[in-house]
C-alpha cells in the first residue's frame, strides 16, 4: 500500500516539473525572434502588405474628369456626393485613404525591420532576400508618394509646406509632418536604395527595377526635376518593344494573365470596378466623360469604351474592368504601371522643360502606334501641356491618373456636370481647399504633433 | 433608501420574540473533522420540542428541563443522546454512522486550496446551494443571482445567452467576460466558463465565493477577479440510497413592457404620417383627395377605402400573444450514494430542458457525474471524480433575423396569411424559418486528487485533472429563406451552412503540503507551501458553404462554387501555460487572534521571457473578542469579528502572445502564387500585467445566537490597467493594448440573517443582502481623457470619472416650433437639437450598470412544510430607450408604440410632445438624437424581481414507513423563479435592456423520492 502511495504522489510532482517548460510556441503563428527567419517567410511578409494595398481608382477617377454622371447617378447618393465634391464625402475617402495606405507602410516597416535577421545559404536565396528588400522599400515608396499627392498642397507651391507623417519605427509615434521636399527626398532615397537590384520578377504583381524607374520618374514630374523625370522615363522604356502594349496588343492589357506589356499590376482576387454598376440591365452611376473622343482607327477605343443604351440612347459607358464585369471576367490584375505612361511623363517632361519639339514627337510616337490622332507641332506652352494631359485622360480614363495631373498642375478650375455631361452642375476652383484632402479625426484626435489642412475643421 | 427601512423593521421586529424566548440550552454540532453540521434534528425525546442546526451547526432549544434527554440526530451519523442537567451551552460532536471502528481519521478535503485560515482574514462566503437548487432554471449561473452580496450577475438576453457574472465590479478598464469574469474551480480542478454554466446544481454540495486578495492569493495570476470554488457532493459512509427529483412545468411569455397600437389607432398613425406605402393613408380620404382629386370617380374611390380601412380596423391581432408562446420546462435527476468504510461513491445522471419566449428558442442540457472516494491505509485518501455534460442552445435569432422583434414591427391589422404592410413583398411566413443556430457544448473531465498525513498535523494533497470543451456552433440559412431567394445569386447557390468547432483542454496540477501544530492549546500554527501548473489548449476551426438548399448539414455544401460564394475554411489554435510556486502561512493565539500571510508567484508563457514572473500576496488580520471570557458572560452579543487585509495581485487575462511580441499567421487570401503571412496585431512589447491592490475590512455579528449581520468594505485599485486604445491612423492600425491607467473599485457589503421564530413546529427565518459598488477612473497615464470612437464626442474614459457612466445632454423636451428637442446646457442656455452638440454640453445622466444589488429572502416551516421566498433587486442605474417601436415617415409601415399620436410633434404649435417629428428634416438633430441618449430617452432601470417560491411538503418519515416501506423520505413541492418584476421601466427588460431578453418565469411541480 505505500508504494502504492509513494507512486501516487510521485506522478503528478512528476509531471509537473517536466512538463513546465513556458516556451510554448503557438502551433499556428510564428512569433519574433524567430518568425521571419527564412526568404520564403519574408515572401509570405511581403505579400501580405502587397494585399494591403489599397485601390482608389474608381474614386480619384469620380473626382477627377473622367466621368459624368448617368440618369441613375442619383440613386447611391454617396457617389453622386462625391463626384459632386461634397466636404463630407471627401472627408470620409480621405480617412479610409490615410488609414489604408498607412497600413501597407506598417507591413513593409515590419518586413524590413526583420530582413537583415533572415538567413540565406545559396545565391539564389541571397538574390531573393535582395529583391524582398528592394520590392519592400518600393512599396513603401508608392504609398507615401500617393500619401504625399493626395494630402499635400501641389509641390510647386512652397517645397516646405507641410507633406505628410513620415514613420521612423513602427508603432506609437507622436510626430508632425514633413515638409513636402523632406517627404520627396525621403521617398528618393528609398527608390534609389530599392534601384541597387536588378529585380526582374516573372510575374506582373511583383514590383521590379522597372518599376522603380517608373516610380522615380513619377516623382521628379511631380517634384518639377523635369530632366530627370524624362531620363527615368526613357530608362523605363530601355529594350521594350512598343509592339507589347499598342496595336492589337493593347487588349492583353486587361486580360487576366500575366502579360509582358505591363510593368506593374496588382494581383486581385477581389472585385473590382464593381460599385460603378447599377445593375446589368440598366446600366452604371457614371458614364465616360463625353470630352473623351477616340478616333475610328483608336485601337484603344474598343476597350476603353463600353457601348451600352441607357435612358433610350447608346452611351459611353467605361470600358477595362467593367468591361471585364460586364463579360463575366475576372480582373485578376489591376494595371498600376504602364509603359504609355512613359511616354506621357517623357513629353510632358521634355515640353516643361523648353524641349517641345522632343516632347511632341515622343507622344506622337505612341499615339501613332495606337492609330490615334497626332498632336499638331503648332501647339505651345500652356495649350501643349494641356492637350499632353487631355490625351494622358484619353489613354488613363478611369484608372485615377487624371486627378492626379489636375493637381499637380494645380492651374485649372474642374467642371462637374450633371447626367450625360449636358450641363454644369458646379465648378470646383482650382484654389478650392477640398482639393487637399484633410488629415482624419482618427490621426489628428490622437496625435497632437499633426496639423489640418487650411478649410477643414479640427475637433481634437 | 426604502430597502434599508425594511431591514430596520426586521429588526425592530424580531428583538420582542428573541426576548421572549427563555429557559433554553444552545450549543453547536460538529463532525469529528470539527466542521460544522447544518441540519441536524435536535429534540426532547418524550416531549415535542424540537429545532434543527443552522448553516453554523448552531442551535437553540427553548423549554428544555432538567433530566430531559435531548436527542441529536442526522442523516449517515451516529444518534446522539444527552441527558441536560442545566448547562446553558451543550455542544456535540457527531460521528459517522460506520465511523465506530477505532482508527485515525483522515479528513479529506475535495478542494485542496481550501484552508481555513484563508477564510479567517479573508473574505470566504458559502452560496446557500439548497436555494440554487429550489429555483428552476436552466442555467446555474443565472440561478446565483442575489445568493451573495457582491457576487452580481446580469443576464444579457435571450434564454441560453451568456450571463454577465462579475465579483466586486469590473476589475479592468477592459469590457466584457475575458478579462472580467472570475476564476471557476471545481474540486480544485480549473474549468470553463461554460463548462460552470451547465453545472447541475443537485451535483454540488457547496460553493464559495472568494473576494479579496487574501482569499484569492493562492490561485495567484489567474484569480485577480476573484474565484468561485466549487465542491462536488461526495459519497457517504452507508447504505446505497437512490434519490430522484424531478421538475415539470411550464414557461411563461414574461413581461410585455410596451403596449402596441391596436389597428383603429395605428391607421390613423398611417393618415397623419402620410406615407402612401401605409393602408392609413393610402385608403384615407386625404389620399385620394390629394392624387385622384380629378378622378370622375373620387367619391366613390372614397367609399371603398373607408370600406377597406373599416374592414381592417376589425382586425386587432396580438403579436405578443402570436409570436411569443408558453412553453414546456422539466428537470430529472437520479442520484445514487453510498459506500463502506474504506469506499464510498456518488454517482449522478442528470437532464433539463426549457423552452424559450420565441418558438425555436429553447435548451437542454445532461450530465453525469461519478465521484469516488477510496481510503488509502491509515494514512491517504484518493479521490476521483468522472463528468461528461452536453447542453445545446437553439436560436431563431442572428445578425439578420430577429423574430422576436416581430412582436414590435407586425401591425394589428395583418395576419398570418396574406401579404405584410409592415415587411413589403413579405408574407409571415417569408420571416419564419428564415435562419437557425444551434450551440452545443460538450465537456468531460477527470480529476484525482491525494490527500496522505502522515504525521499527525502534516496534510500533503496533490490534485490533478483535465477538463475538455468542444464547443460547437452551427448556423443554417436555407435556400428557401426571404434573404437568399432575394439575394440575386443562382438557385443552386442558395443556402447558407456554417459550423464552428472549438475545443478547449484545461490541464492542472497542484501539490499543497500544509502543517498545522496547536501549542499549549492557545498557540495555533499553520504553514504551507503550494506549487501549481496549468495548461490551455483551444483549437478553433471555422468552415462556410452555400449551395446547401435546404439541408442543414456540411455534405450538402456546394464545392464547385466560385467567388463570393466559394467555400471558406479557418482556423486558429492556442496553447498557453503558467506555473505557480506559494507560500502561505497563519498563526491564531486561543481563537482571538489571526494572523495570515500568503506569497505567490507565478510564470505565464504569455509573457515574453524576462517579464514572465509575477507575484501576488496578501496579509490579514483577524480579531474576535467576543472568545474572552468576561465577553461570553453577557448574552446579547454572542459573537463578534473584525478582519482587514490588504493585497497585491497581478492580472493577464484576455493579453495574448501576439499582443506582446510580434506574431504572424497565414490568412486565406492570396497573391500570384504565394500564400500572404500576416501580423496578427500591433504588439506592445512594454506591456505588463495589470497590477491589482485591494484593501478589505469586515466585521461579523450576531446578537443572541439568532440575528447575524456581516458588513464588508473594500477598495480596489487596479494600476497599469490595460485597455485597447485607438492610436494615430499613421502607424498603421487602429488600436494598441497598452497599460493605460489606474482604477478603482469602492464598494460595501451587507447581510443579515435572522431566525425571527424557532418553534417546535414552526420557524420562520429572514435574510437580506446589499452590495453597492462605485468605480472611478484614477490616472490615465498618456493623456486626461481616452475616446474609443472618432464620433463620440464624450471620452469613454476620463480621469475622476466612473467608467460605466452614460453621458448626454438634458433634454427640455421638444420644441413646438421645430419638432426637435431642445437642450439645456450646464452654464444655463439652450441648444436646439439642429445644432452641433459639444463635449461641454452634456451631463451625466447616469450608471449603466445599477451600483446597488442585493436580495431579501425569508423561510418559513410549518411542521412538514417549508416555504422559501426570494427577492432580488438591482438599484440606482439606467437604461436608454430603444424607441425602434416610435414610428417616423419612414417605417410608420411597421407598427408603433400605443399612444403615439397624441405623444408625437406633427406640426408647428404642438406642444408638450414627447417624440420628435416623423419628418427627417435636419441631419444633425437626427443624429444627436441617435447617436447620444438624453434625459428624456433613458429610464431608471430600478427593479425587483421575485425570483423564487418554493412550497415543499415534507412526508412524514413515519408515514412512509408505515406505507411505502422501500421509499424513505419523499417530498412535493410547488416551486417557480423569475416569477414577478415590479419596475418603473417602460420598456420590455430594464436588466438586459433589450426588447428581447428578458429571464422568463417558469412554474414547476417538483418531486423528489429517496429510496
Amino acid at each position: 500500500m505505500k508504494s502504492i502511495v509513494k507512486y501516487l504522489i510521485c506522478i503528478p510532482l512528476v509531471a509537473i516539473f517536466c512538463g513546465c517548460s513556458l516556451n510554448i510556441p503557438p502551433p499556428d503563428q510564428f512569433s519574433d525572434p524567430d518568425a521571419i527567419s527564412t526568404v520564403s517567410s519574408a515572401r509570405s511578409l511581403l505579400t501580405s502588405a502587397y494585399i494591403s494595398y489599397p485601390h482608389y481608382e474608381y474614386q480619384l477617377s469620380i473626382l477627377g474628369e473622367d466621368f459624368c454622371p448617368t440618369n441613375l447617378s442619383g440613386k447611391d447618393v454617396s457617389q453622386q456626393n462625391l463626384y459632386r465634391w461634397q466636404d463630407n464625402s471627401i472627408n470620409e475617402l480621405a480617412s479610409e485613404v490615410w488609414s489604408t495606405y498607412y497600413t501597407t507602410i506598417a507591413f513593409c516597416d515590419v518586413l524590413l525591420e526583420r530582413i537583415p535577421n533572415v538567413a540565406t545559404a545559396t545565391t539564389a536565396e541571397e538574390s531573393e532576400k535582395a529583391a524582398i528588400t528592394s520590392e519592400a522599400k518600393t512599396l513603401k515608396a508608392l504609398c507615401y508618394f500617393n500619401l504625399l499627392r493626395l494630402f499635400a498642397t501641389p509641390y510647386d507651391k512652397n517645397p516646405d509646406a507641410d507633406g505628410v507623417v513620415i514613420k521612423r519605427r513602427i508603432g506609437v509615434e507622436v510626430v508632425a509632418r514633413s515638409s513636402k521636399s523632406a517627404c520627396v527626398n525621403y521617398i528618393r532615397d528609398l527608390l534609389i536604395e530599392a534601384l541597387t537590384v536588378n529585380n526582374t520578377p516573372a510575374k506582373n504583381g511583383w514590383l521590379s527595377q522597372k518599376a522603380v524607374y517608373h516610380i522615380l520618374s513619377q516623382l521628379e514630374l511631380y517634384a518639377g526635376n523635369y530632366q530627370k523625370a524624362a531620363q527615368y522615363a526613357e530608362e523605363v522604356l530601355k529594350n521594350v518593344e512598343d509592339g507589347w502594349f499598342t496595336g492589337a496588343n493593347y487588349r492583353y492589357l486587361w486580360s487576366a494573365n500575366s502579360y509582358e506589356g505591363r510593368i506593374f499590376a496588382f494581383y486581385n482576387s477581389n472585385p473590382y470596378y464593381n460599385t460603378l454598376q447599377y445593375d446589368e440591365p440598366n446600366g452604371d452611376y457614371f458614364a465616360v466623360n463625353p470630352k473623351i473622343e477616340y478616333s475610328s482607327t483608336d485601337v484603344r477605343k474598343e476597350y476603353n469604351i463600353y457601348p451600352f443604351t441607357m435612358a433610350d440612347e447608346s452611351r459611353n459607358l467605361f470600358g477595362k474592368y467593367n468591361k471585364n464585369n460586364r463579360a463575366g471576367e475576372a480582373n485578376t490584375y489591376v494595371d498600376m504601371m504602364r509603359y504609355a505612361e512613359a511616354y506621357f511623363i517623357a513629353a510632358e517632361a521634355y515640353c516643361h522643360d523648353g524641349e517641345e519639339a522632343i516632347g511632341v514627337s515622343k507622344l506622337n510616337r505612341y499615339l501613332s502606334l495606337c492609330g490615334a490622332n497626332l498632336i499638331p507641332n503648332t501647339l505651345s506652352g500652356d495649350e501643349l501641356i494641356d492637350r499632353i494631359v487631355s490625351e494622358k485622360l484619353n489613354e488613363f480614363v478611369g484608372e485615377g491618373v487624371n486627378y492626379f495631373d489636375l493637381k499637380r498642375l494645380g492651374d485649372r478650375d474642374l467642371e462637374r456636370y450633371t447626367a450625360w455631361g449636358k450641363s454644369t452642375y458646379s465648378i470646383i476652383k482650382k484654389d478650392d481647399y477640398k482639393w487637399i484632402f484633410p488629415i482624419p479625426a482618427s490621426e489628428y484626435r490622437y496625435n497632437e504633433a499633426v496639423s489640418q489642412n487650411e478649410g477643414w475643421p479640427i475637433n481634437r | 433608501m426604502w430597502h434599508n427601512r425594511i431591514l430596520l423593521t426586521l429588526i425592530i421586529f424580531c428583538f420582542p420574540l428573541l426576548i421572549a424566548a427563555q429557559k433554553k440550552v444552545e450549543g453547536n454540532v460538529m463532525d469529528t473533522e470539527r466542521n460544522p453540521l447544518p441540519g441536524v434534528a435536535v429534540r426532547i425525546v418524550e416531549a415535542k420540542l424540537g429545532t434543527v442546526t443552522d448553516i453554523d451547526g448552531n442551535y437553540q432549544l427553548v423549554g428544555v428541563y432538567n433530566g430531559a434527554v435531548i436527542e441529536f440526530s442526522f442523516l449517515g451519523m451516529t444518534t446522539k443522546t444527552v441527558k441536560y442537567r442545566g448547562e446553558k451551552v451543550i455542544d456535540v460532536v457527531l460521528t459517522e454512522d460506520v465511523a465506530q471502528l477505532d482508527e485515525v481519521v483522515v479528513s479529506a478535503k475535495t478542494n485542496i486550496n481550501e484552508i481555513d485560515i484563508r477564510a479567517r482574514s479573508g473574505v470566504v462566503q458559502s452560496i446557500d446551494v439548497k436555494r440554487v437548487e429550489e429555483k428552476p432554471m436552466i442555467d446555474m449561473g443565472l440561478a446565483l443571482q442575489g445568493s451573495v452580496p457582491g457576487l452580481s450577475i446580469i443576464n444579457t438576453g435571450e434564454l441560453g445567452a451568456v450571463p454577465e457574472i462579475r465579483i466586486r465590479g469590473n476589475s479592468s478598464l477592459r469590457k466584457g467576460n475575458a478579462t472580467n469574469e472570475p476564476l471557476y474551480v471545481m474540486d480544485g480542478q480549473v474549468i470553463t466558463a461554460e463548462t460552470f454554466y451547465n453545472l447541475n446544481a443537485s451535483d454540488i454540495q457547496d460553493i464559495k465565493v472568494l473576494k479579496d486578495a487574501a482569499a484569492c492569493a493562492l490561485y495567484g495570476v489567474k484569480a485577480a477577479n476573484g474565484v468561485l470554488e466549487i465542491t462536488s457532493k461526495r459519497g457517504y459512509e452507508g447504505k446505497t440510497s437512490v434519490n430522484y427529483n424531478m421538475n415539470m412545468g411550464v414557461t411563461a411569455r414574461g413581461r410585455r413592457g410596451i403596449e402596441m397600437m391596436n389597428s383603429a389607432e395605428k391607421l390613423e398613425l398611417e393618415r397623419l404620417i402620410q406615407n402612401p406605402e401605409t393602408p392609413g393613408y393610402r385608403y384615407s380620404a386625404d389620399y385620394y383627395n390629394r392624387y385622384h382629386s380629378n378622378d370622375p370617380n373620387l367619391s366613390n374611390l372614397i367609399a371603398q377605402g373607408a370600406l377597406k380601412l373599416d374592414s381592417m380596423r376589425n382586425i386587432n391581432t396580438d403579436w405578443f400573444d402570436e409570436l411569443l408562446h408558453t412553453s414546456l420546462y422539466q428537470k430529472h435527476n437520479l442520484s445514487v450514494k453510498g459506500g463502506s468504510s474504506a469506499t464510498s461513491y456518488y454517482v449522478s445522471a442528470n437532464y433539463t430542458q426549457q423552452g424559450g419566449r420565441i418558438p425555436g428558442n429553447d435548451k437542454e442540457r445532461m450530465s453525469l457525474r461519478l465521484n469516488l472516494d477510496q481510503r488509502l491505509g491509515e494514512i491517504g485518501y484518493l479521490m476521483m471524480s468522472v463528468n461528461g455534460g452536453y447542453s445545446e442552445t437553439n436560436t431563431p435569432n442572428g445578425t439578420t433575423n430577429d423574430p422576436a422583434s416581430l412582436v414590435y414591427d407586425l401591425n394589428p391589422y395583418e395576419q398570418k396569411i396574406g401579404e405584410l404592410w409592415s415587411n413589403p413583398g413579405r408574407t409571415y411566413s417569408d420571416l419564419m424559418n428564415q435562419f437557425s443556430e444551434k450551440g452545443t457544448d460538450t465537456d468531460a473531465g477527470a480529476t484525482a486528487s491525494i490527500t496522505i498525513t502522515p504525521v499527525s498535523g502534516l496534510d500533503i494533497a496533490a490534485v490533478g485533472g483535465v477538463n475538455f470543451l468542444l464547443a460547437e456552433n452551427q448556423q443554417f440559412t436555407p435556400s428557401t429563406a426571404y434573404s437568399e431567394v432575394h439575394s440575386g445569386v443562382p438557385e443552386e447557390e442558395r443556402g447558407v451552412y456554417s459550423k464552428s468547432k472549438l475545443s478547449t483542454i484545461n490541464l492542472s496540477s497542484n501539490v499543497r503540503i500544509t502543517y498545522s501544530k496547536t501549542f499549549n492549546d492557545k498557540h495555533d500554527f499553520t504553514i504551507g507551501a503550494n506549487t501549481d501548473y496549468y495548461m490551455t489548449t483551444s483549437d478553433n476551426v471555422l468552415m462556410r458553404g452555400y449551395g446547401v438548399g435546404t439541408i442543414n448539414s456540411a455534405a450538402a455544401i456546394n464545392q464547385s462554387l466560385q467567388g463570393n460564394r466559394q467555400p471558406y475554411v479557418s482556423g486558429l489554435r492556442d496553447k498557453s501555460a503558467q506555473i505557480g510556486i506559494g507560500v502561505v502561512s497563519g498563526y491564531t493565539y486561543d481563537g482571538t487572534y489571526d494572523l495570515f500571510a500568503t506569497y505567490k508567484l507565478d510564470a505565464s508563457s504569455v509573457l515574453p521571457a524576462d517579464k514572465r514572473w509575477n507575484s501576488a500576496w496578501a496579509v490579514g488580520a483577524g480579531w474576535t473578542p467576543s472568545q474572552y471570557k468576561f465577553f461570553k458572560r453577557q448574552r446579547v452579543l454572542t459573537n463578534l469579528n473584525l478582519k482587514a487585509s490588504y493585497g497585491y495581485m497581478a492580472n493577464l487575462n484576455g493579453v495574448s502572445i501576439s499582443s506582446t511580441v510580434a506574431s504572424f499567421a497565414y490568412s486565406t487570401s492570396k497573391y500570384e502564387n504565394q500564400r500572404p503571412l500576416d501580423l496578427l496585431s500591433l504588439y506592445n512589447s512594454d506591456l505588463r500585467p495589470e497590477q491589482t491592490k485591494s484593501i478589505d475590512a469586515g466585521l461579523s455579528l450576531e446578537f443572541f445566537k439568532r440575528l447575524t449581520i456581516d458588513a464588508n468594505w473594500y477598495n480596489r485599485k487596479t494600476e497599469d490597467a490595460l485597455l485597447d486604445v485607438p492610436i494615430p491612423a499613421s502607424t498603421g492600425y487602429t488600436s494598441l493594448k497598452r497599460n493605460i491607467g489606474a482604477l478603482q473599485n469602492q464598494g460595501v457589503e451587507l447581510s443579515l440573517n435572522a431566525k425571527l421564530v424557532d418553534l417546535y413546529n414552526w420557524t420562520f427565518i429572514v435574510g437580506a443582502n446589499m452590495a453597492y459598488n462605485k468605480n472611478k477612473v484614477l490616472d490615465l497615464y498618456y493623456t486626461d481623457k481616452i475616446y474609443t470612437s472618432e464620433e463620440s464626442i464624450v471620452p469613454d474614459y476620463e480621469v475622476g470619472k466612473s467608467y460605466d457612466m452614460l453621458y448626454g445632454p438634458y433634454s427640455l423636451g421638444i420644441n413646438p416650433l421645430t419638432g426637435y428637442p431642445v437642450f439645456l446646457l450646464p452654464d444655463g442656455t439652450e441648444k436646439q437639437a439642429t445644432e452641433t452638440l459639444k463635449q461641454e454640453d452634456v451631463i451625466a445622466l447616469g450608471y449603466s450598470t445599477p451600483p446597488y444589488t442585493g436580495s431579501f429572502k425569508f423561510t418559513l416551516t410549518y411542521r412538514w412544510f417549508d416555504l422559501d421566498v426570494d427577492f432580488y433587486y438591482a438599484l440606482g442605474g439606467i437604461q436608454r430607450y430603444n424607441y425602434s417601436y416610435v414610428r417616423t415617415k419612414d417605417d410608420v409601415h411597421k407598427n408603433a408604440v400605443a399612444g403615439q399620436t397624441e405623444n408625437m410633434w406633427f406640426r408647428p404649435g404642438d406642444q408638450d410632445k414627447l417624440y420628435p417629428t416623423p419628418y427627417y428634416t435636419s441631419v444633425t438633430a437626427e443624429n444627436n438624437i441617435s447617436l447620444y441618449p438624453n434625459s428624456l430617452t433613458v429610464g431608471s432601470s430600478d427593479y425587483l424581481r421575485l425570483s423564487l417560491i418554493s412550497f415543499r411538503y415534507r412526508v412524514p418519515p413515519k408515514w412512509l414507513a408505515q406505507h411505502i416501506k422501500f421509499v424513505k423520505y419523499a417530498n412535493f413541492a410547488f416551486q417557480a423563479s423569475n416569477i414577478y418584476t415590479w419596475t418603473k421601466y417602460s420598456e420590455s427588460d430594464p436588466e438586459s435592456g433589450t426588447l428581447a431578453g428578458t429571464l422568463q418565469p417558469v412554474y414547476t411541480i417538483n418531486m423528489s423520492l429517496t429510496f
